[in-house]
């Protein structure tokens, strides 16, 4: 019976200390709680954080749930709990309104954990976002956009450990002269760790960080901050700082005061003195972006802050701002991200990771180059050279595009010319080509397949499929457009004369296998390649763009006939008297005028483009308001 | 039967009014048009070309980049989603190449391992170092 009565009175007593010796419990807050106390579920949560904690014992928990939480005075926490929103940072704001500041923690078992931070103010007094008094620890925050005389973000006195956070766009200012510490303010202690602080500013000392005494900061990024004296970090005695990179401030990076103050492991520049430094270094710090608006503070690879920090115990335990382990290859890296390799693989082994690799499983070619750039160009043809035409440029047009295939050496592969015939102005059977811009490449190292030619053809091919009897690499792409689309039964040519019927554009490939030597994209120059067409089945009648040579077949005896005002001699080619050309080629696809009508009239900048050498309306090509009379362009 | 002649005029004015009104906008529209596609009066005989002028849409630009480490670069418009050039270059050697950007580009973007620098055409030249 005694045992009995004593077992009964240990099971009263346990129950009866729970609270003294603390389970932990867990509260809830929640914007659509009933604010039902204790508020130990969803459901009974209270509606704002406050409310909550000033129920709380040690050890309890405060989850937050999403929401915006709008303060009119500071949520203190002075016990030993854990405030953490459920969501995280993206999602659970505390707004202190610009009236007053968020937070004031003050107990060494205090945890904030997982806020938005924002629009805290307390000009005259200490941290416009959080003030930790003595000791507490906040991290995984956002803290952004606060105010305060000491710490417009943070402010640290006498303890207390911020670390993973952002901290920016933060003002240290009394609305007067004094400000200390635009984005933290260390007093007599504290630590800051892995936390990005940028964009914050300070009337007076630290525009990112200001060590007023024996304050900590390490593996920080501490970048675009301005202040007159220290920009980046000020460090006053006994100020340690490591692992830190100051760079891209506007002002100092960082400026030191009084005695005990000491780098270790930094990147900063100018180059800290040696009297209070070692192991820093001043070259930049190869961040993934520092352009405004898309920074992006992580290390490329190769940056010299790569596994150059100082490894401390903390390290094994807290990961860096990423969430990533903050040790990686046995030393940490300077700044508050851990650079980690890229992962992407390289299945082919060439050497180019797969997220590069146009052709991640060819280890012989890797990337597609292409000319136009941004699709396909437009080549427009007068075909009645060496007399003028109508100037309408539609007795060829043919959209054309290049893809230069590589390896992982720079080195082509191979090459595919795609042309499409969208209309020929012309009673002439012409054909069309082009020729390699210069003797580069040799005519031996090339393969082309895919001309069209039809049969009985006035063109002769060498076994490789190039043009024999040229000096240079020439590609006859086909020899009579009106064999790839016949005449409809109306209209002068084909697709420009708005009565007659469509006929559907052909289009034609032409593949270069480059079977010898090694030619790289500059090389071969594609981007200056020369077409031409071929006029009537006359092999030695060859219009092409303005100042660009015949190729080996032309008959030269024709420049200085009827119109044309060539001189090959000093490399002038098919230009008229007053310099105007016979071809022309367009960067985009174009929509080229109706027959007989000239280009001027239906692009209406074309002349004051020419006349003023190509500085007046460069685009005068595009379909913008005002620039053309849509009346003279062919559309179907 | 007097009120129903004076409805009926009235009723007639404002047809009438509309009428004009309508055909008066219109007129208007007309010669906006017109003011919108005025042709040149000048035609290509006339006009006056310099001899050096190519009549090019486009430039060639000779690229010379350099880098601390090897990687893929990517040259690419500061707007626009494509890609005027894409190469490997190697660590402490010069990238030589050349590319096509119509004639009124002045700038481009360079990217390479993420990081991205703007980079200004001069002379027909785009020279960078990369960090």
């Amino acid at each position: 019976m005694k045992t009995k009565h004593s077992y009964f009175s240990l099971v009263l007593m346990i129950f009866l200390l729970i609270p003294v010796f603390g389970i932990a419990t867990t509260r809830y807050v929640s914007l659509a709680g009933s604010n039902t106390s204790p508020y130990t579920s969803l459901a009974d949560a209270a509606t704002n954080i406050q409310t909550a904690i000033a129920v709380c014992n040690d050890g309890d928990v405060v989850l937050v749930n999403d929401g915006s939480y709008l303060l009119s005075s500071n949520v203190s926490i002075t016990i030993g709990i854990t405030v953490q929103s459920m969501n995280g940072a993206e999602f659970t704001i505390v707004d202190g309104n610009h009236l007053t500041r968020c937070f004031y923690i003050d107990n060494p078992n205090a945890l904030l954990k997982g806020f938005t931070i924002q629009n805290g103010y307390n000009p005259f007094d200490f941290g416009g976002g959080i003030d930790i008094n003595n000791a507490g620890t906040v991290e995984n925050c956002i803290i952004q956009n606060c105010q305060a005389r000491d710490g417009g973000g943070v402010a640290l006195d006498y303890g207390g450990l911020v670390q993973n956070c952002i901290i920016s766009n933060n003002i240290a200012s009394n609305n007067g002269p004094e400000g200390y510490g635009g984005g933290v303010r260390l007093l007599n202690g504290g630590e800051i760790r892995n936390c990005e602080i940028t964009y914050n500013s300070s009337v007076y000392l630290g525009g990112g960080v200001n060590i007023w005494e024996s304050g900590k900061v390490k593996n920080c990024v501490i970048s675009k901050n301005t202040c007159p004296n220290g920009a980046g970090i000020r460090t006053r005695n006994n100020g340690l700082v490591f692992n830190t990179i100051s760079y891209y401030n506007n002002g100092t990076n960082y400026e030191v005061s009084g005695s005990g103050y000491y780098y270790y492991n930094c990147c900063t520049t100018p180059a800290l003195s040696g009297s209070y430094s070692s192991n820093c270094i001043s070259s930049e710090p190869m961040f993934v972006s520092i352009i405004s608006g898309s920074e992006d503070y992580r290390l490329l690879s190769g940056s010299p802050c790569i596994d150059t920090g100082m490894n401390i115990e903390w390290m094994n335990t807290v990961p860096d701002l990423d969430g990533n382990p903050r040790i990686v290859n046995g030393t940490v890296d300077m700044g508050a991200y851990e650079f980690l390799a890229p992962v992407s693989p390289d299945s082919d082994g060439d050497g180019i990771l797969d997220v590069d690799d146009d052709y991640p499983t060819d280890p012989t070619r890797a990337f597609n180059n292409y000319f136009p750039a941004s699709g396909f160009g437009t080549l427009g043809f007068e075909d009645l050279w060496p007399a003028k035409g109508d100037y309408d440029f539609n007795d060829l047009v043919c959209d054309y595009q290049f893809k230069t295939v590589t390896n992982a050496s720079n080195i082509i592969v191979e090459m595919f010319g795609t042309f499409t015939i969208k209309a020929f102005g012309a009673t002439f059977h012409n054909g069309f080509g082009f020729q390699f811009p210069d003797d580069h490449v040799l005519s031996s190292d090339l393969e082309a397949t895919g001309s069209n030619l039809q049969s009985g053809t006035y063109i002769t091919l060498n076994p490789n499929g190039l043009e024999s009897g040229q000096s240079r690499p020439t590609i006859i792409v086909y020899d009579d457009a009106f064999g790839l689309m016949p005449h409809p039964g109306s209209g002068i040519g084909v697709n420009t004369c708005l009565y007659a019927p469509n006929v559907t554009p052909v289009t034609l490939e032409i593949h270069l296998d480059f079977t010898g030597g090694s030619y790289t994209i500059e090389d071969v120059n594609i981007n200056q390649f020369n077409p031409f067409i071929i006029v009537n089945k006359n092999r030695s009648r060859e219009v092409h763009l303005p100042d660009y040579p015949p190729t080996s077949l032309a008959d030269q005896g024709i420049f200085g006939q009827d119109d044309d005002n060539s001189n090959p001699a000093t490399g002038r080619y098919y230009r008229t008297q007053n310099n105007l050309p016979w071809a022309i080629n367009i960067y985009e696809s174009f929509e080229y005028p109706v027959e007989k009508s000239e280009i001027s009239h239906a692009y209406l900048h074309f002349i004051e483009w020419g006349e003023s050498g190509g500085t007046l309306y460069p685009n005068w090509y595009q379909n913008i308001v005002g620039y053309r009379n849509d009346g003279n362009i062919y559309h179907h | 039967m007097v009120l129903k002649n004076k409805v009926m005029k009235t009723m007639k004015g404002f047809a009438l009014f509309i009428m004009l009104f309508t055909i008066s906008l219109w007129s208007c529209h007309k010669v906006d048009q017109k003011e919108l596609i005025s042709e040149p009066t000048k035609t290509l005989k006339d006009c006056t070309i310099d001899p050096s002028f190519k009549w090019e849409t486009a430039k060639s630009v000779d690229v010379r980049l350099t880098c601390g480490h090897s990687g893929v670069v990517y040259i690419i418009p500061v707007q626009g989603n494509f890609i005027y050039h894409k190469g490997f270059l190697s660590k402490g050697s010069e990238y030589h190449t050349k590319i096509s950007v119509p004639a009124y580009i002045d700038k481009v973007k360079l990217r390479m391992n993420s990081a991205v620098h703007e980079v200004s055409i001069i002379d027909n030249k785009l020279v960078s170092s990369l960090p």
